[in-house]
């Protein structure tokens, strides 16, 4: 009796609002998918992709292309812009700087580094451990940026931290390229942050780390909950703030490591998008995540587009236009907090 | 001494005085875009600073240079490409990336001449020092132009003329099977695991438009160079389509998948057996790459049945 | 009376003008002139070309009397080299002192403030965009005008609300990145041939350095180098906190514009004459203060003492340890310079 009262209770303050955003967010990924399906070297109708993903007829050559390359491009395009979402989301939390991104604490220049070196030096691992050598980089990077920067809470010397790691990854990325100068043809295009229909092969390497690491992060919502209001309250209701820290970066690490293995490194994405985020919802880092993953879809399927309208027929990489719009927005930032 | 013998040392003395001065370095003036240099009449020691160009014209008009530039692969030897597997290269002393060469190994050579491209034209203050140093036109002007001053450079215009009476010849021959070359669309690119560049290797290009082989108009909306998307091949569809792999890359076996796709195997040069695929260090920019890469059109356009969409 | 303890020196190097300076600054700062002067001169008898150390010393002293080619090795190749990274270091270092106290963070480096990334894209655009319109001499004056400006917008943009610090670090980090994007994209989808060149110019380019170039960069860091030295006072009192320094004179409105434009012209000239090497600018610094902690008087000279050591090593062994390949000084110097500049960073955070 007094659990189904318990229930009643919960159900009164249902969150409509919430939940009505998280639809519409599913609606516009979804607009937005189909528009990326659609534009490109050829404008598909809408039609024929509905087609083609239902009704797949091969000898169609508008429906091979979506089937074929389009198709895998969205995927990956979604997944990534996911992944760094949350990624972001939880290092802004869990080292309380509103300016935490893997791209600029440099977590992606030593995944990047560490899988350079790793097809130079060691071609004798397939191609299933490259996503454990930019793990191995994205930890390494981290942990580095950890000891330069201390754990005071100072963002500017974190931000600092990572522009320092950054420069040392990128300059040994580009010594290894000097001295192996076939390999440097076949990684350029990856290194500056390419999202491509080979990718899907990539990716299928990076499920299983992804999915892990997303139910990981729902697990975790409790904790970071309690420590949004501050580490002494929660210590206080019970959490254990170093294994929130530890098993936070660690998360990071999978979640940025899986980016840079499949899309090479994008930056910017896990900036921006927390920040766009907090300002539909607020407290419940369910709310919050749901939200990222979301929005890191939408944003990088829209950026995507642009990388491939805006100077057609040349396709930029995403990469580049991810940085376009993110470094506007942290110099906003910038702006706006620190005082 | 009786003049009988004042004669002989008369004679003596003229030839003595006429070995001597051909022992020392005739000098001459060359000039091209570039400006004048005084180089020597018969270099004895060439160093070539491009590989892939320079340094196997030289090998194929009989001259060995005595150091190249050349790609460099990690822990092992560099290679110098396009060169390798057809000369014997062994002396070739490698003296560094065709970027920033080193002046200390040239040095050492002792050269008394120096050839490198267009865009090395920095390089040109530093490495006067060492020996005549010339920059060839190779962006402005086309294989033979180029190649033309390269074999006048170190006197051997004789064995050039030879390569550009068979390149000719070759060309004539086209010209003479094929009426109405302008109906024959040509691309040639080269695809990658994403990305599909218009570039024309071995002189393709040249060769292309001297036999009078028109282009596919995406083609020639198109920009060399740069990347495209895949999706965009249909554009790009010819009679005939060219594309090159490096070996080193790999190239070949992550394109694999590419080539099952519906929108590939929909080509009409696909569907007609009129794709071709060869290794990219086959020829090189050279004289001897555009015999080579004439004989390759000549054969396959002339010399079994050859469908065309007009 | 004079009530200095017994280790101060008191120099004169004019009449009524006095400087007190520690003992132990001054050994150091003798001892690594010498070091310098050691490593320069194993830079000049180091290299591809073999030449014994006697036979080299002749060349270096006595020229006259040692055949062309070895004497044009040296002379022509290798010292230009050297001095003019000693210079570039040298300024970088001063450049990185300068920021590093004035955001009074120990992270901060002379690239922060846009002018390498500013330079790099300026030069870019006149190459790729819009070739042919700049003369090729011009190119490197165009750079470092354009590093300048992209320098004066993050000031600007920084010091809306006053001068702050956090902000102008933030702020140059994020166009810094926009500026890489945007080289990024040139790079790649520029005219592949004027991409070629335009990389000639930015990458390392100490390879080709002239007699000229040097003789312009001594210049340009001699100026600089003594106005920022002469500064050492207000630098001192900057470093303590605005407060302090303000309540002891120095105007923040005015001192730090000059020093930020100091730090951009000797930034800038580097760039323009060997291209990207600003990781000396962040440890240099670092090393020198173990010496002379913050005493700017001292710590100036000697940052740049170590800041031209270490790129001259970096720029003989970038030409000797893969021989005849060729790596620019910076990047050997992140190389080394990374494992012992996290070391000296965790260190520091312990005491």
């Amino acid at each position: 009796m007094l659990l189904n009262k318990a229930k009643h209770h919960t159900k009164k303050g249902f969150p409509t609002a919430k939940l009505s955003g998280v639809v519409l967010l599913l609606l516009a990924v979804i607009i937005a998918s189909f528009w990326h399906l659609s534009l490109g070297a050829k404008n598909i109708d809408w039609l024929t992709i509905w087609q083609a993903l239902t009704a797949y007829n091969p000898l169609d050559s508008d429906q091979a292309i979506i089937r074929e390359s389009r198709q895998a491009r969205l995927l990956v395009a979604l997944v990534v812009g996911a992944a760094l979402a949350l990624a972001g989301v939880i290092m802004q939390a869990i080292s309380s700087n509103p300016l935490a991104d893997p791209g600029l604490l440099g977590i992606n220049s030593g995944a990047a580094f560490f899988v350079v070196a790793s097809v130079l030096f060691l071609p004798m691992f397939g191609p299933h451990y490259l996503p454990v050598f930019a793990f191995l980089g994205a930890a390494v990077a981290t942990f580095i940026v950890m000891l330069l920067a201390g754990w005071e809470q100072n963002s500017e010397r974190l931000v600092l931290a990572g522009v320092a790691v950054t420069a040392i990854f990128s300059a040994m990325t580009a010594i290894l390229l000097l001295i192996d100068q076939q390999g440097l043809d076949k990684l350029r295009h990856w290194l500056t942050g390419a999202i491509g229909a080979s990718d899907l092969v990539k990716l299928n390497l990076v499920y299983p780390y992804l999915i892990v690491a997303m139910i990981c992060c729902f697990a975790l919502v409790r904790s970071l909950n309690a420590f949004h209001l501050g580490a002494r309250v929660a210590e206080g209701l019970g959490v254990n703030v170093l294994f929130l820290k530890i098993s936070g970066l660690g998360l990071v690490v999978v979640l940025s490591g899986s980016v840079v293995a499949v899309a090479g490194p994008i930056g910017f994405v896990g900036l921006v998008i927390p920040h766009m985020a907090r300002l539909l919802v607020r407290n419940n880092y369910i709310w919050l995540f749901l939200y990222s993953l979301l929005l890191g879809a939408l944003l990088l399927i829209v950026s995507d587009i642009a990388a491939r309208v805006i100077f057609s027929p040349y396709e930029i990489n995403t990469g580049i236009i991810t940085a376009f719009v993110g470094a506007p927005v942290f110099i906003a930032l910038v702006l706006r907090k620190m005082k | 001494m009786n003049i009988f013998q004042k004669l002989i040392a008369f004679f003596i003395g003229v030839i003595g005085l006429m070995s001597f001065s051909l022992q020392a370095t005739e000098m001459r003036v060359f000039e091209n875009k570039f400006g004048k240099v005084e180089v020597p009449v018969k270099p004895q020691c060439i160093v070539s600073l491009h590989d892939f160009s320079l340094t196997i014209q030289l090998f194929e008009l009989g001259v060995r240079p005595c150091g190249s530039v050349a790609r460099k692969k990690l822990w092992s030897d560099p290679s110098f490409r396009g060169v390798q597997h057809r000369f014997n290269t062994e002396g070739l002393v490698y003296v560094g990336s065709h970027k920033s060469p080193d002046e200390e190994v040239i040095s050492m050579l002792e050269p008394d001449l120096i050839v490198g491209l267009y865009y090395q034209e920095k390089l040109k203050n530093k490495l006067s020092l060492i020996a005549p140093t010339v920059i060839l036109p190779t962006k402005s002007k086309s294989i033979k132009e180029w190649a033309s001053q390269l074999a006048d450079l170190v006197g051997q215009s004789a064995r050039f003329k030879d390569q550009q009476e068979e390149y000719n010849w070759i060309i004539g021959e086209f010209k003479r099977l094929v009426p109405e070359p302008e109906k024959i669309t040509v691309t040639t690119l080269e695809i990658y695991e994403d990305n599909f560049q218009l570039i024309g290797r071995g002189g393709l290009d040249e060769v292309i438009s001297d036999m009078g082989l028109s282009r596919p108009t995406g083609y020639l909306d198109a920009k060399k160079g740069v990347n495209y998307s895949l999706e965009r091949i249909s554009d790009m569809d010819a009679d005939i389509i060219i594309d090159t792999y490096e070996p080193l890359l790999n190239t070949r076996e992550d394109t694999k998948a590419f080539r099952r796709s519906v929108q590939w195997k929909n080509l009409f040069a696909v569907q007609n057996n009129q794709f071709l695929y060869f290794n990219r260090s086959r020829y090189g920019d050279s004289m001897g790459g555009l015999i080579g890469s004439a004989y390759l059109l000549l054969s396959h356009i002339t010399e079994r049945e050859f469908k065309t969409k007009k | 009376m004079n009530m200095l303890p017994a280790h101060f020196l008191r120099i004169k190097p004019f009449p009524r003008v006095v400087l007190h300076a520690r003992s132990s600054d001054i050994a150091w700062l003798i001892c690594f002139t010498i070091l310098l002067l050691s490593v320069l001169l194993w830079g000049a008898t180091t290299g591809s070309y073999q030449i014994s150390l006697f036979k080299s010393w002749h060349i270096i002293f006595t020229p006259e009397s040692e055949p062309d080619k070895l004497v044009r090795v040296i002379w022509e190749f290798r010292l230009p080299r050297l001095f003019a990274a000693a210079l570039c270091g040298a300024a970088l270092a001063i450049a990185g002192v300068i920021l590093q106290s004035i955001t009074r963070n120990a992270l901060a480096s002379p690239g922060l403030i846009g002018v390498e990334a500013g330079a790099s894209a300026t030069m870019l655009i006149f190459m790729v965009i819009i070739p042919e319109v700049i003369p090729a001499l011009w190119l490197p004056v165009c750079a470092m005008l354009g590093g300048f400006f992209v320098a004066v917008c993050i000031w600007a943009l920084s010091s809306r609300a006053g001068y702050s610090p956090i902000r102008l670090v933030l702020i140059g980090v994020g166009i810094t990145s926009m500026l890489s994007a945007f080289s990024e994209m040139l790079i790649t989808y520029g005219d592949i041939e004027l991409v070629e060149s335009a990389l000639m110019w930015l990458g390392g380019s100490l390879h080709q350095v002239s007699w000229l170039q040097v003789e312009a960069m001594m210049i340009w860091f001699v100026v600089s180098g003594t106005l920022a030295w002469l500064c050492f006072r207000q630098l001192n009192l900057l470093v303590l906190g605005d407060k302090v320094a303000f309540s002891r004179g120095v105007d923040n409105r005015k001192v730090i514009p000059f020093l930020l434009l100091l730090s951009v012209v000797l930034t800038s000239s580097s760039v323009a004459t060997a291209g990207t090497l600003t990781f000396v600018g962040l440890i240099a610094p670092h090393i020198a203060r173990r010496f002379c902690s913050d005493r700017h008087g001292a710590l100036i000279p000697l940052s740049a003492l170590i800041g031209a050591c270490l790129v001259v090593l970096g720029d003989t062994l970038g030409r000797t340890v893969f021989s005849p390949l060729q790596l620019p000084a910076g990047l050997v110097l992140v190389l080394v310079g990374a494992p012992y500049f996290i070391i000296l960073m965790s260190r520091l955070r312990k005491t």
